[in-house]
């Protein structure tokens, strides 16, 4: 018996190692293949510096839209009970399962020069393909599903009786939502925030679709690996590297800020 | 004093309520779920009924035909509920101000010293709630709620997160500090030594109904009828031979029990079902016409010897028995609704099985099929070759390389089709390749230089055109037109071949056109792309005014949305693919033939046919 249970954990040993060696290694490689002084020269005299601003400028401006826009949604789909709630739910979920190149099509169709409101847009001379802000719009689109969904998910793991017995103290719904509701969701709130910041400036399909690909306008970090990737390698993997270390810095900061917030609700 | 009056329409039964109480203790007793916890809600305002009304202290709260239905922060209830719902993040302190934050401070800290004075809690006041017991969780929820001064309190089940060795000491000490409140207060619970103890009054609801309202002694006394007899732990039990059948009520430790008949009036026959043992005390379930309990001394139970399965006689003194008066209460004996419940889910918990189970069934079923039918025809496939080829030039390759199959059986051609950079990088990290199709002569250049090939030939030439939408809005017709006319223009960006082509092409025409021709073009361009379908894709969706690309990439697809545009010959270039066998190529003889076709007419006729000009 005891010999089979250790062929069994040395199997699954096995496959948790191979799981995480796989996921782990191609990213890794990006920064041990080549020679950091290699890749630091190459980020020097390359795009990647207007890149990398482009993309904090842009994906701080949708992550804000996301956490104003989709917050109240969120609360709702936690709370209350609504006709058409699953429907909406399969909705929402889509733009995590459709084809980048799919969603910026359909940007296009709807914003474009001859979209159904482009066109209406147009008139009043506000154009929104190639510019910054259709980099902005296809963040939105892709991220806020990630956002929406932590959110949801936070918002249901506070106590309902906790909310009642606010009311019961004298505290309207609203406030309790600040008092109670934010606070307890904080930890969950902030992953989304993090898990769709990160999201937002990996995002590449439908940028390429919908805003195109012009250096200093609308080029992001995964744009400018792209178009590196045509002619010299190197640069790519330089750029990847510093948007992977951005990435990097971020879930790692949310992570130690969650833990933190999570140890002064919990204990002493 | 509370006076109210509710009707709600609950799942499974209608609550239907009214009651009035002064500065006293109410229990509402019952089994879950039979509408004790929704009364509660429904007086706290976090229900509405569906009719109803509620006064409490001379104001109305709740009162639909007025119009009045007050939220719950402005009832003044206190509410405790079952597991206390202290805010986690916030400590003692912080969760007795909560209610009061809007007090001057002064006021504020004098109120709650002095409940914490009162509940004696005032050591705990630094604490977060996880660290706290289930009797201090509960004071401290009590403060919090009595620090708001509330006109009613309201209980939900206070005692029942405690464990049992802490359960009696905070039940006394709950009904001191009920005493000293001079508010009136509602307890729900369904342990009846909570209603014994607590209440003024018990009210002893069943499926959103109060079947009996009374003093404590009273309705262990008197049960309105077998349910509030099981709670109380009272026997009701029908009086043997009486006819119409009359009920009486006995306490267990009162009656005797014997093998033989002792004829008294006041005697029931039946079998010991179960004994268990409480204290000095033997408790058994006797179970003849009538089913009831009695406790007997333990030494006497030893001495006698009773058994599970004995038959016995019980015999219980006059002066015991209490005579229920008939009622139509009496005859509702056990609640039958849990079995009905059961009952009715059994077919429901097929169905939600049964749906996904054929869900998951019927796609197994597809995935087989398809997999059968999708089995490999010809399985003689002996020789599989690999090429990596420039986008561009998919169809002609794809088509050259099926004659070539068909003329040599088993051999199979496969190919990765994808920017030039992209496959040099593949072909130079070691993939086993039998052809390299480069769109760019530094490339293949470069190739050649670390050894990876040997000779590379022409193999198509290529132009560019511009593109423009089919209803062209600016009216382009010429190159020249990109600089004069205002438009957005899309090219390749400068690192790929149709990048680098484009540029050329507005140098030559800098000479004709005049100096500033290609800034004023440049600064047309909204998107740099970095291959010639993005390219293709934006000006035919009408996004892009027009664009510059390979005339071998517009298919008959996008012929349908753009329009071509021929470029000068003067100004445009020659783009020439190349072609080599790698040196490590796997089949190199085949490699070679297939190049060969490639560069013969009859591969030059196919490159013709979508639309490049041969190499000669």
């Amino acid at each position: 018996m005891s010999k089979f249970r250790k062929i069994g954990q040395f199997i699954l040993v096995l496959f948790i190692v191979v799981i995480v060696a796989y996921l782990v290694l191609p990213l890794l490689s990006v920064f041990i293949t080549k020679s950091p002084v290699l890749l630091w020269e190459k980020l020097s005299d390359s795009l990647a510096y207007q890149a990398l601003i482009l993309s904090v400028q842009t994906s701080i401006i949708s992550i804000l839209f996301i956490v104003v826009f989709a917050t109240p949604l969120a609360y709702r789909m936690a709370k209350t009970e609504f006709p058409g709630k699953k429907v909406l739910e399969v909705f929402l979920k889509m733009p995590i399962v459709a084809p980048t190149a799919v969603v910026g099509v359909g940007l296009l169709l709807l914003f474009g020069q001859r979209g159904l409101l482009g066109e209406t847009l147009s008139v009043y001379g506000v154009e929104i393909p190639f510019t910054a802000i259709a980099v902005v719009m296809a963040q939105i689109f892709m991220a806020s599903p990630f956002y929406l969904n932590s959110a949801r998910q936070a918002f249901e793991a506070v106590d309902d009786q906790l909310l009642a017995v606010s009311r019961t103290l004298g505290v309207s719904a609203s406030m309790t939502f600040w008092r109670v509701t934010i606070p307890l969701s904080m930890p969950g709130l902030l992953s989304g925030v993090a898990l769709s910041w990160a999201l937002a400036l990996g995002e590449f399909g439908v940028t390429m679709m919908f805003a195109g690909n012009m250096p200093g306008k609308t080029q992001t970090l995964p744009l400018a690996i792209f178009t590196a990737m045509e002619s010299d390698a190197d640069v790519a993997v330089a750029i990847a590297a510093l948007l992977l270390t951005v990435s990097f810095m971020l879930l790692l900061l949310v992570g130690l800020v969650d833990k933190y917030m999570r140890n002064r609700i919990a204990a002493r | 004093m509370l006076k109210f009056q509710f009707k709600k329409r609950l799942r499974h039964f209608t609550l239907d309520i009214s009651q009035e109480i002064g500065q006293e203790t109410l229990v509402l007793i019952g089994h879950s779920g039979c509408g004790k916890s929704t009364l509660l809600k429904l007086l706290a305002g976090l229900l509405s009924p569906d009719e109803g009304k509620v006064e409490l202290s001379g104001h109305v709260l709740c009162d639909p035909q007025q119009k009045i239905d007050l939220p719950p922060e402005e009832r003044n209830i206190g509410f405790v509920f079952q597991n206390y719902a202290l805010f986690p993040h916030l400590t003692v302190w912080e969760n007795i101000s909560y209610g009061i934050s809007k007090l001057a401070e002064e006021e504020r800290n004098k109120r709650i010293e002095e409940t914490i004075a009162f509940l004696g809690i005032e050591h705990l006041i630094h604490s977060k709630p996880a660290m706290l017991s289930g009797g201090e969780q509960q004071r401290v929820a009590l403060a919090r709620a009595l620090v708001t001064q509330p006109k009613l309190l309201l209980l939900d089940e206070p005692l029942s997160a405690l464990d049992v060795s802490t359960r009696s000491y905070v039940r006394a000490e709950l009904k001191q500090l009920l005493k000293k409140l001079s508010i009136p207060s509602i307890v729900v619970t369904h342990d009846y030594e909570d209603a014994r103890v607590l209440a003024d009054r018990v009210a002893v609801m069943d499926q959103g109904k109060v079947i009996q309202f009374g003093k404590p002694s009273e309705i262990t006394r008197f049960p309105a009828n077998h349910f509030v007899a099981e709670f109380t732990g009272t026997n009701l039990v029908t009086l043997p031979g009486s006819q119409p059948l009359s009920y009486v009520a006995f306490d267990p430790w009162k009656a005797e029990i014997s093998r033989q008949s002792q004829s008294s009036p006041y005697e029931w026959y039946g079998e010991i079902r179960d004994m268990s043992t409480l204290g000095g005390l033997v408790h058994l379930h006797v179970e003849g016409e009538s089913s009831f309990y009695v406790d007997i001394p333990m030494d006497l139970c030893d001495a006698e010897g009773f058994q599970i399965g004995d038959k016995v006689f019980a015999k219980v003194p006059s002066e015991e028995i209490r005579i229920i008066p008939s009622s139509p209460e009496l005859e509702r004996g056990r609640q039958t609704e849990p079995k009905q419940k059961i009952k009715s889910s059994i077919p429901k918990k097929r169905g939600k099985w049964a749906y996904p189970l054929a869900a998951v069934l019927m796609v197994a079923g597809m995935a087989t099929a398809y997999g059968v039918n999708s089995q490999p025809v010809n399985n003689t496939v002996n020789t599989e070759m690999f090429a990596l080829i420039a986008a561009n030039a998919t169809d002609p390759f794809n088509e050259i390389a099926e004659g070539f199959e068909k003329e040599h059986p088993g051999v199979k051609v496969e190919g990765t089709f994808a920017g030039t950079q992209v496959i040099r990088t593949q072909l130079e990290q070691g993939a086993k390749a039998d052809l390299f199709l480069s769109a760019d002569l530094e490339h293949i250049e470069a190739v050649k230089e670390e050894g990876l090939i040997d000779e590379f030939y022409p193999v198509s030439n290529n132009r560019v055109v511009i593109v423009v939408p089919k209803d062209d809005r600016i009216g382009i017709d010429s190159l020249e037109d990109l600089a004069t006319k205002k438009l957005k223009l899309v090219i390749g960006t400068d690192t790929v071949p149709i990048g680098k082509y484009t540029r050329e092409i507005f140098e030559k025409a800098q000479g004709t056109y005049g100096d500033d021709f290609t800034d004023q073009v440049m600064s047309h361009v909204v998107s740099l792309e970095t291959n010639v379908k993005q390219v293709l894709q934006k000006v035919s969706l009408g996004e892009a005014e027009a664009g510059l690309v390979y005339p071998t990439d517009v298919t008959p697809e996008f012929l349908k949305k753009v329009e071509v545009i021929d470029i000068p010959k003067e100004f445009n270039v020659v783009a020439t693919n190349y072609i080599a066998v790698p040196n490590e190529a796997p089949n190199k003889e085949l490699a070679e033939e297939l190049m060969n076709i490639m560069l013969s007419d009859q591969g030059q006729e196919v490159f013709v046919k979508y639309k490049y000009s041969p190499v000669k």
